[in-house]
């Protein structure tokens, strides 16, 4: 099952997705183990507050966590575990930006989303065939004015189409809002 | 306390007025608030809790700043970013949280 929970910043969507993936392993999946899949680099004393900030939120709950600030497609998991990513902003950005990045953005646009589909969207589909539960955080970036430089607005389309693809494919799409879960969109 | 919340020029205030109208004291723009008390190296979530202390029939209205990319100034990065956590603190205290989007307003809470 493919969750996906989106928001803006500082929306509470993780604190809302953290609470999902643990009710997903206690109820479901309680002889599986319970992964976060950590995308954020460290590199400066303010990216290092807020992994520390998430830290201490996912203490005492059980969380195993998987630093993966790029390639997301050399990951295995098996049936019982539940899987939280987060989040897809930051992939995307360590995919595009990083040294050790594999996404390609002053290529031509078809490609550009190609490259998004092969390097984020199906490993995280395949991580849905995997595993009994794939909870993926993303972010709203795409309210807020335009008037941006030409490398974020490559950016924010290839973040738009990243999140059509995830919800498309997802079980359940919830928008966070002020901490309170919104359902876009519940197969039954 | 009610928490009326949306993007900027979504008819918050005037949803409020026309729903609440005289029975409660409104406070209008609170994430300018915020931003004041961030800009005097207050903690807005502690002058949150201290605003909710004060009895009465309360509308909160504010504004929902996290829907773009990370701003490159530091204290605009903050601002928006603590203006949230203000915003899940006060629709965790409310009675009842209403989004408002173009106009029309959601109760969500």
């Amino acid at each position: 099952m493919l969750v996906v929970i989106t928001g803006g910043s500082g929306s509470g969507k993780s604190q809302y997705a953290e609470e999902t993936a643990v009710t997903f392993h206690n109820t479901r999946f309680q002889s599986g183990r319970l992964y976060y899949i950590a995308t954020m680099q460290s590199f400066d004393k303010e990216t290092d507050k807020k992994i520390a900030r998430h830290q201490k939120m996912r203490k005492g709950k059980g969380f195993e966590t998987i630093e993966c600030p790029v390639g997301l497609r050399d990951l295995k998991f098996s049936k019982k575990d539940v899987v939280l990513v987060e989040c897809m902003s930051n992939l995307l950005a360590n995919e595009m930006y990083a040294k050790e990045g594999s996404i390609q953005s002053q290529n031509k646009e078809s490609f550009f989303l190609e490259q998004i589909k092969n390097t984020i969207v199906h490993p995280i589909f395949s991580l849905e065939e995997q595993a009994g539960s794939v909870v993926v955080v993303t972010n709203e970036v795409f309210s807020d004015g335009l008037d941006y430089s030409e490398e974020s607005l490559t950016y924010i389309e290839g973040l738009g189409y990243l999140n059509q693809q995830l919800g498309q494919a997802a079980d359940q799409l919830i928008e966070v809002v002020c901490g309170i879960p919104i359902w876009i969109k519940k197969k039954e | 306390m009610i928490f009326v919340v949306g993007g900027a020029n979504q008819g918050k205030k005037a949803y409020v007025e026309k729903n609440f109208g005289k029975d409660y004291k409104i406070i209008e723009n609170y994430h300018k608030q915020v931003e004041r008390e961030w800009k005097d190296g207050k903690s807005p979530l502690k002058e949150a809790e201290k605003l909710l202390q004060s009895t009465g029939k309360l509308v909160i209205i504010s504004n929902e700043l996290g829907y773009g990319l990370v701003p490159i100034d530091k204290f605009e990065r903050e601002y928006r970013e603590i203006n949230g956590r203000v915003n899940c603190y006060l629709a965790e205290q409310a009675e009842k949280v209403i989004r408002v989007i173009c106009g029309i307003g959601t109760q969500i809470k």
